[in-house]
């Protein structure tokens, strides 16, 4: 637990008549942190965002914000701003109305609002915007705005809502940046939901990763990316995802045995020197393997100790411009292998394949939690 | 996709026929009104007057003349009783249509007043005018003003309801969220954006305030509070008939509602529209 979290969520609970939405969500957020919410549609991660909002109530827990119990509060007693998926701009105020709508709220002297609004409106690059109103905007122009209303009051905490979904590909990723850079200026604590895996490992100094109403793993990219606690984790996080495969596993005395069936009987065999034999049940036991694609490559990028090769059966090649995706058959899944882009490889072809051990993890078959 | 020479004919004849059947009476109380009196007596009907004759609005104006005097004082009433229970109606019907759309205001109590108008005025007569008898308010503008006002409410709480429920959510939710009260939200937030919608809700009303016949029939007796429906009975009641006075003051009565309607026609069509149409 940090020392003092600006934001502290404890046994949060929240329930819609029997069906219980969130459960038992324990979060504690540092000041200046960027924690992004992920998880698929229905996992509860907007729900719990409009909780911490204050617009939603909560069933039980508490809310801590900058040290204060707000479990209760009003949404405008918390000192919080927030940045709807639906930019929820003033239709028939001007842009510069919007922005200054909270310190108008707050009767701030007129020269001081204009003067901070016209701050805000720089560092957004939307000064020449100031007079028009929401309709004569594009779509990324008014999530600028949406944006500026948010920072111009210089709230303890900021929540974002799916902000870049309703954006078109291209912008949506140049946002993305802008968004990254605010927080880098400004050092301000963010809260942001998102469905975009990506969105989350680029924008996210921690991310929560979500399912059912139940918080799956809290941890940085690094962590979430490299060591996934369960299955669901490693499969949702990661474009394309980590690859999952059944093997055996036997534990020996200079490390442990793996072996992955291949198509036509054949099994792909290697041994694993990094990980503790310890974590795995005694005795040859079925588990999931999992290894991220780029762990699974042609030779030319493969290095280090831990490597192995063994040869696979290219079942699709998928050639997109940096690199070379292929298919194999691998442990009962499409296991999708990153190979570099010039690799001399056909769809068919038996080619060898280096497997970096160093970067493997092991889920239960069952239950799917990390071993 | 063309029409063909058939399908447009079939398609003018029928726009002919609906205009015919809605503005006909309207036209011909038009020309009723500015016939000679023994063109419209005749059998059978002289259906174009054989002379203009537009003495009746000249009296009608004239408060000197005893017509004038009558028309008059009911034209002053309508308007005071109609825009008075408009106003009334709008300023309780907003706040109260706000909490049943968004402060969860129990549905209950909103069909309850709906129930109020299923019920006959008829059934409300009784009560109604023995109260008002005892409190001595008969034959008096304000009576009017509270029965109308009352009468109106609950389908103006229901109209400015549905047009609320379509407004985007997210806008006040961002207003409360830069910490604005309810009010400052309502007013600043909401109102602009239910423009339309309040503008539709005020021209029915008073439309509907400016047309009541019976309840002013029964609560008021005299020119200083008789309405314009109850006045043009009155025209129509005296010993010697002059259709051509009646339709005149038709003429006349039909005016300031149909200049409100032109004066709002942009909002009221936008207003009309929103509740089926999102966004």
């Amino acid at each position: 637990m940090p020392e003092n979290p600006i934001l502290c969520i404890d046994k949060l609970q929240k329930t819609y008549g029997d069906a219980p939405i969130l459960k038992d969500i324990a979060i504690s957020m540092d000041p200046g942190e960027f924690l992004v919410l992920v998880g698929p549609s229905g996992c509860g991660k907007s729900t719990l965002l409009n909780c911490i909002s204050g617009l939603t109530d909560i069933s039980s827990g508490s809310i801590t914000i900058a040290g204060r119990d707000r479990t209760h509060a009003e949404p405008a007693d918390r000192d919080i701003a927030m940045v709807f998926q639906s930019y929820a701009l003033f239709p028939n105020m001007s842009v510069e109305r919007n922005i200054g709508f909270g310190l108008e709220v707050r009767k701030v002297p007129e020269p001081e609002k204009k003067s901070k609004v016209a701050d805000v409106a720089k560092l957004l690059k939307i000064e020449h915007l100031l007079q028009r109103k929401p309709a004569e905007l594009s779509g990324g122009q008014r999530q600028r705005v949406a944006m500026g209303r948010a920072l111009v009051r210089d709230p303890e905490l900021f929540l974002f809502d799916e902000p870049l979904s309703n954006l078109d590909a291209k912008l949506r990723v140049s946002m993305r940046t802008e968004i990254k850079r605010i927080h880098q200026t400004t050092g301000a604590s963010i809260v942001y939901v998102t469905h975009d895996q990506i969105e989350a490992m680029t924008l996210a100094t921690r991310i929560v990763v979500m399912k059912d109403g139940v918080i799956q793993q809290i941890g940085t990219p690094n962590e979430i990316y490299n060591r996934p606690v369960n299955a669901f984790v490693a499969d949702f996080m990661g474009a394309p995802s980590m690859n999952l495969m059944k093997g055996t596993a036997t534990r020996q005395a200079d490390g442990i045995r793996l072996e992955i069936p291949a198509p036509q009987g054949s099994t792909i065999e290697l041994t694993d020197h990094d990980t503790d034999p310890d974590r795995l049940p005694a005795g040859p036991a079925e588990v999931l393997i999992g290894l991220r694609p780029e762990a699974m490559t042609d030779r030319a990028r493969a290095d280090g100790r831990s490597v192995q090769v063994a040869d696979c059966v290219l079942d699709v090649v998928e050639p997109a411009g940096a690199d070379t995706y292929a298919v194999v058959h691998l442990g009962g899944t499409e296991a999708i292998v990153r190979l570099s882009a010039d690799a001399p490889v056909a769809a068919g072809q038996m080619t060898p394949i280096a497997f970096d051990l160093s970067r493997i993890s092991y889920f239960d078959v069952s239950s799917g939690t990390r071993l | 996709m063309r029409r063909s020479l058939l399908q447009s004919a079939l398609v003018y004849l029928c726009a002919l026929v609906l205009a015919v059947f809605t503005a006909g009476p309207l036209l011909w109380l038009a020309v009723m009104s500015v016939s000679m009196p023994t063109d419209l007596t005749e059998v059978p009907l002289h259906w174009i007057p054989s002379d203009l004759d537009f003495s009746r609005y000249g009296a009608l104006l004239d408060v000197a003349d005893g017509s004038g005097r009558r028309f008059l004082s009911a034209l002053r009433n309508s308007i005071l009783t109609a825009g008075g229970a408009t106003a009334i109606a709008l300023l309780v019907a907003i706040p109260a249509a706000y909490s049943f759309s968004r402060r969860k205001a129990s549905m209950v109590l909103l069909f309850a007043f709906l129930a109020t108008i299923m019920m006959p005025p008829i059934t409300y007569i009784l009560p109604l005018y023995s109260a008002f008898s005892s409190l001595g308010l008969l034959n008096k503008t304000i009576t009017l003003v509270i029965v109308y006002a009352a009468m109106l409410l609950p389908f103006a709480i229901w109209l400015m309801k549905a047009n609320i429920d379509v407004l985007p959510v997210e806008v006040e939710q961002a207003a409360l969220m830069e910490g604005a009260s309810t009010a400052f939200t309502l007013r600043k937030v909401v109102l602009p954006l239910a423009l339309p919608a309040i503008a539709a809700t005020a021209m029915l009303s008073f439309l509907v305030a400016w047309d009541e016949f019976f309840y002013a029939l029964i609560f008021t007796n005299d020119l200083s509070a008789k309405t314009l429906p109850v006045a043009i009975a009155d025209f129509a009641a005296g010993r010697v008939t002059d259709y051509g006075v009646i339709a005149s003051v038709g003429v006349m009565a039909t005016l300031p509602p149909a200049i409100l309607a032109i004066a709002f026609q942009k909002f009221i069509v936008s207003g009309l529209v929103a509740g089926s149409v999102k966004g």
